[in-house]
């Protein structure tokens, strides 16, 4: 069904920003055995990690999405799944509101999904519409998947979306534990070559000058493509202009460093938690944990100075035995 | 003088002297409006929408009026004609505007409008709703004119609140709502003013918060404190207890304002209202005293009304003094038409009225 892979639609992403290798696994253990052995100062082989995040281009793309404006009609999904080749009906199935019964996650084969938050104040009725809030990746600006990832499979491209090259991928899953937001999902049932899943920001379609499928399907034009800097502007200068009508908050100008998807609310983002907007630190984890690895790697200070004490000991145990 | 001048003049005089002259829009000309408005600009996976304009601007009376959706329908616009009203299509761009902020494209211009109000009622987001797909209401026009009407959940309020407001005396504050819409006569929108539909089309789950500063202060400004606020749950008004006087069968149809001037009623006494039915003698305005009880036979067929009532009130007791010599007792005893004597025979021998 996939006959398009994430490696062949999004071959800028990967193969710009490394040489070409042999992508077997095989291959990849050699050439990173002999990388390893020629890298000086333990250099990591990924080094697009969170310090990549300065490659960012200053006109890096986003998605604003107003929770105010969504009716939670889901054509975002069923746009979705037609755009990545994921199983779909038809149109009109979206009119299922069943499925907010329950909250979701994206899926091996759903990349976006919209769930629904009631009211806490009040029961259901029809005066006191849900708000409903579209998730996927969020493309973070420091993607901890990125750096986590041990080969590299994982890039944050300088102009917004982050992608998957599922030819480097060796399927440790690291990047589904770093995520903050618990939005990558994994192929278990596929033998032989599984893949991590996710949205990719529609970079196969923006790179034709497309928009995002879901971003193009939008009804209401809830969801808004642009230069993040722009959408960012944007978001405040529509809290300005209604501050009664939205938080003062964009959700993801700065959480977990901030993310490429931005979010406006009317309701207080707390209670937007269990449909996926975790409250995150303003920081990165994958900066702080890069910081602290490549403080210890710089200039290959940690291992010489670690050599350097065992070779002394060595000297000095020897030394000592012969005394 | 320069007739080039006095055109010039002309026009200059009647440029100012317009924008007061024209009354101000009036949106009930049935006249002006379209009655149903195509929407098939945008392209896209559904039907055309047949809109009903003329229905929504009935319902657009409430408040907002034709702005609610031509929000860029200015002050002082002259009337519903073009160009001060223009339609959606002529400012949003059929082209979807996803990518920058401003003015939303012409679809979703549309959606968010309608969605606005069609979400929140029925939560009815099934696109067949308003796009023309066979099967749907709007493939459908019989179905279409069966349900106008009966799509918004009636507005449904309760008889009274109580509120506890932060007066430190007489804290409690009984609303009666029911007598203020049902007895009183206020419409919704003299206090609902600007609250969407769904505020009150719908669950009784939220209720608008109405500023009593805006509503209450209307007609309550120059009341006193005591006369919302207490101690405790107040019961419904009762005119009688309150005013001392009885709305008597004759009277329980009427409206405060038909006695009353509007916003005026709380502290005003009655002013005159009276004369609009009782100006006249009862008999030519067609009023049968013998409803009060007291059948106006013999003489008494032949008083001014001001003979009796003398305190000009009419629905004060007659004063029977002028002619009988004594009153009765133990109050008036009504006997309608049978000429039973209810007053004793002894009369005033200065009053030359020897009836009964």
């Amino acid at each position: 069904m996939n006959a398009r892979t994430s490696s062949q639609r999004t071959p800028k992403s990967g193969s710009d920003a490394h040489p070409p290798i042999d992508t077997s696994r095989r291959g990849f253990l050699k050439a990173g055995a002999v990388l390893t052995a020629l890298t000086v100062g333990g250099k990591s082989l990924a080094s697009d990690g969170a310090d990549g995040a300065s490659k960012l281009s200053q006109g890096r793309m986003g998605v604003l999405v107003d929770l105010t404006r969504c009716v939670g009609c889901r054509r975002c999904e069923w746009a979705c799944n037609d755009a990545n080749d994921n199983p779909h009906g038809k149109l009109e199935e979206c009119d299922d509101q069943s499925v907010f019964a329950s909250l979701r996650r994206p899926r091996t084969d759903q990349f976006c999904v919209v769930n629904a938050t009631r009211n806490p104040k009040a029961d259901p009725s029809p005066t006191d519409p849900p708000i409903f809030t579209k998730i996927q990746c969020m493309h973070c600006e420091y993607p901890p998947c990125v750096s986590a990832c041990l080969v590299g499979a994982m890039q944050k491209s300088p102009d917004g979306p982050v992608t998957y090259d599922a030819s480097k991928c060796i399927g440790c899953r690291y990047c589904m534990m770093a995520c903050p937001f618990e939005r990558l999902t994994y192929e278990y049932d596929r033998r032989f070559t599984p893949r991590i899943r996710k949205c990719e920001l529609c970079s196969h379609r923006t790179h034709d000058g497309k928009l995002p499928a879901c971003v193009e399907i939008c009804p209401v034009e809830a969801l808004q493509y642009g230069k993040r800097e722009d959408l960012l502007r944007v978001a405040h200068e529509r809290i300005a202009a209604h501050p009664d009508k939205y938080v003062d908050h964009v959700y993801g100008e700065s959480e977990g460093g901030g993310t490429s998807w931005l979010y406006l609310s009317a309701r207080p983002f707390e209670q937007l938690v269990d449909v996926g907007l975790p409250r995150l630190p303003d920081k990165s984890p994958a900066e702080r944990t890069e910081h602290i690895q490549h403080a210890i790697f710089k200039g290959a200070a940690g291992p010489l100075g670690i050599a350097a004490i065992l070779t002394t000991l060595h000297f000095l145990t020897r030394k000592g035995g012969h005394a | 003088m320069n007739p080039m001048l006095a055109t010039l003049v002309l026009l200059f005089v009647g440029q100012t002297q317009a924008p007061n002259a024209q009354p101000p829009i009036n949106i009930t000309r049935p006249d002006k409006i379209p009655d149903v408005v195509m929407l098939d600009q945008v392209p896209g996976c559904y039907g055309s929408v047949r809109f009903d304009h003329r229905i929504h601007v009935e319902m657009s009376g409430m408040h907002g009026e034709c702005r609610n959706c031509h929000h860029e329908l200015p002050e002082n616009a002259k009337s519903v004609d073009k160009p001060d009203v223009r339609p959606c299509r002529e400012c949003h761009e059929p082209a979807s505007n996803a990518t920058i902020d401003g003015k939303p494209g012409l679809r979703g211009a549309y959606h968010r409008q309608c969605l606005s109000c069609h979400r929140d009622w029925t939560h009815e987001n099934a696109c067949g709703f308003c796009h023309i797909v066979s099967g749907t209401i709007r493939g459908n026009p019989g179905l279409a004119q069966r349900l106008r009407g009966n799509l918004q959940p009636r507005a449904e309020a309760n008889a009274s609140y109580v509120y506890t407001t932060a007066h430190k005396g007489i804290p409690t504050v009984t609303f009666h709502h029911k007598d203020h819409t049902e007895r009183f006569g206020i419409k919704c929108v003299e206090c609902h003013a600007g609250d969407s539909c769904n505020q009150c089309h719908g669950s009784m789950a939220e209720r608008p918060v109405v500023s009593r500063q805006q509503t209450c202060y209307n007609c309550h400004a120059q009341d006193r404190c005591v006369t919302c606020h207490d101690l405790r749950e107040r019961p419904a008004f009762d005119h009688a207890k309150r005013t001392g006087w009885w709305l008597r069968p004759g009277h329980a149809s009427l409206t405060c304002n038909d006695c009353h001037k509007p916003n005026e009623f709380p502290t005003k006494p009655v002013t005159g209202a009276c004369l609009p039915c009782h100006a006249k003698r009862w008999g030519e305005q067609g009023f049968d005293h013998s409803r009060t009880g007291v059948a106006l036979e013999g003489d008494h067929a032949y008083f001014e009304c001001l003979d009796c009532h003398r305190g000009g009130n009419e629905q004060m007791l007659a004063d029977c003094t002028k002619c009988h010599a004594t009153r009765p007792v133990d109050g008036p005893r009504h006997v309608g038409r049978d000429n039973t004597t209810w007053w004793d025979d002894r009369v005033n021998p200065e009053s030359t009225s020897t009836d009964h």
